[in-house]
């Protein structure tokens, strides 16, 4: 009788990315301190907007949030493949892969807005809401991506064979 | 000897700073109660000149104007300014429309602050220079209007008696205070009152964002504010 264990790594996309690129000799030193100011200066927007600058705690969660928006970018369009991932990252920097899983984002946010108006929740409310059950804090399992198909899968069944099938 | 002892007690200065600093908001008060109990008020006054406003803040809006915080007592004018200054970055949501309710309470709190501090000015000088200072600089100024909307003066108040029907905590016992201290400021009050209604979310938003106009420099954060939640197709 044979046992079969399928072994999975449960780290966070980037952090994966970013090593492998550094085994591959693809990424610097100078890319990662990179990561640091603009991770910075995104989770200090990111908290001014939703939360508020004074409270360490309030920070802590934003980027949070942040880190956790730019692996659903990373994966989403990079279609969960290392090597894929790393030429995006070396072309459009981790700004724009936080927009591509913002966008990701707004289009979760109008799809539930539409399948539960019965809520009467804002807009404003929702974003903060998936930010929230993305976000991500390193050193722990993430589970954000499979949030992001649960809730795909439950408001919208049109995307489904998109995204569900990766 | 003299100088050895300013030299120990700058020491002793920098290190309490950096403690109190560090603390969690409850107990920093609490340590700061210790150390006046110790060393007086005026050691006490050296920490806060160096303590960062953000704190002081943080310390002040623990309590209200019925049982006010024990620093309030020390506090000189400019410190009261500068906090008065970076006070709105403490406000939640202010790009939620939904939160209507939190408004009135943002401008309950700004009245509960006031008058918290022109309480504990005690003597009619000290409110007086408290009331000048806030009235030299533009944005404090503006944070001290803000009780005030959707105000109006009543007859009654015109006059320099004090009225026992004025309820302690309201606006109208702020305009009396302020009046008995500084009429010009009140003057102010009333011509800003008595000129075009202002909608309270307008003057929220206007106040938040001049607040932060003096707290973060970094025009990389400005570009990032503008583009980041913008979504790409």
């Amino acid at each position: 009788m044979t046992t079969e264990l399928i072994k999975k790594d449960s780290r966070l996309f980037l952090f994966q990315v970013l090593e492998y690129g550094f085994e591959q000799k693809r990424l610097d030193q100078a890319f990662l301190n990179q990561l640091k100011k603009q991770g910075a200066q995104m989770s200090f927007v990111f908290a001014k907007r939703y939360y508020n600058v004074i409270q360490e705690a309030c920070l802590r969660q934003a980027s949070h949030c942040v880190l956790g928006i730019i692996n659903i970018g990373l994966i989403e369009s990079s279609g969960h493949g290392l090597d894929n991932a790393i030429d995006q990252l070396l072309q459009k920097g981790y700004v724009s892969m936080f927009k591509q899983g913002w966008t990701r984002l707004l289009d979760l946010v109008q799809y539930a807005g539409n399948a539960q108006k019965y809520l009467q929740r804002t807009n404003f409310e929702w974003e903060k809401n998936f930010a929230e059950s993305l976000s991500a804090e390193p050193g722990r399992e993430w589970v954000g991506h499979d949030e992001y198909l649960i809730h795909m899968l439950l408001y919208c069944n049109q995307k489904r064979r998109n995204n569900g099938a990766n | 000897m003299g100088n050895e002892y300013n030299a120990v007690a700058g020491d002793r200065l920098l290190k309490d700073v950096e403690q109190v600093a560090d603390m969690p908001v409850a107990l920093a008060e609490k340590t700061i109660d210790a150390i006046a109990h110790k060393r007086g008020d005026e050691f006490v006054k050296d920490i806060l000149a160096h303590l960062p406003p953000v704190k002081i803040a943080a310390m002040l809006r623990q309590y209200d104007f019925s049982c006010p915080s024990i620093i309030s007592w020390i506090l000189t004018p400019t410190m009261i300014v500068n906090v008065l200054k970076i006070d709105p970055l403490f406000w939640k949501n202010i790009y939620d429309s939904n939160q209507s309710g939190n408004f009135y309470k943002i401008q309950n709190d700004a009245l509960d602050l006031m008058t918290s501090i022109l309480i504990n000015g005690k003597s009619r000088d000290k409110q007086g220079a408290i009331l000048k200072h806030i009235s030299k600089d533009n944005l404090s100024l503006l944070y001290l209007f803000l009780p005030f909307i959707g105000w109006q003066i009543k007859k009654k108040q015109t006059l320099m008696i004090e009225d026992p029907d004025v309820e302690l905590g309201t606006a109208d016992h702020l305009y009396e205070m302020i009046q008995w201290a500084a009429p010009y400021v009140a003057q102010q009050i009333a011509e800003f009152t008595g000129s075009a209604p202002i909608s309270l979310l307008n003057y929220i938003t206007d106040l938040w964002l001049e607040a932060f106009e003096g707290f973060d420099t970094d025009p990389e954060c400005k570009t990032l504010e503008m583009n980041m939640f913008l979504p790409v197709y």
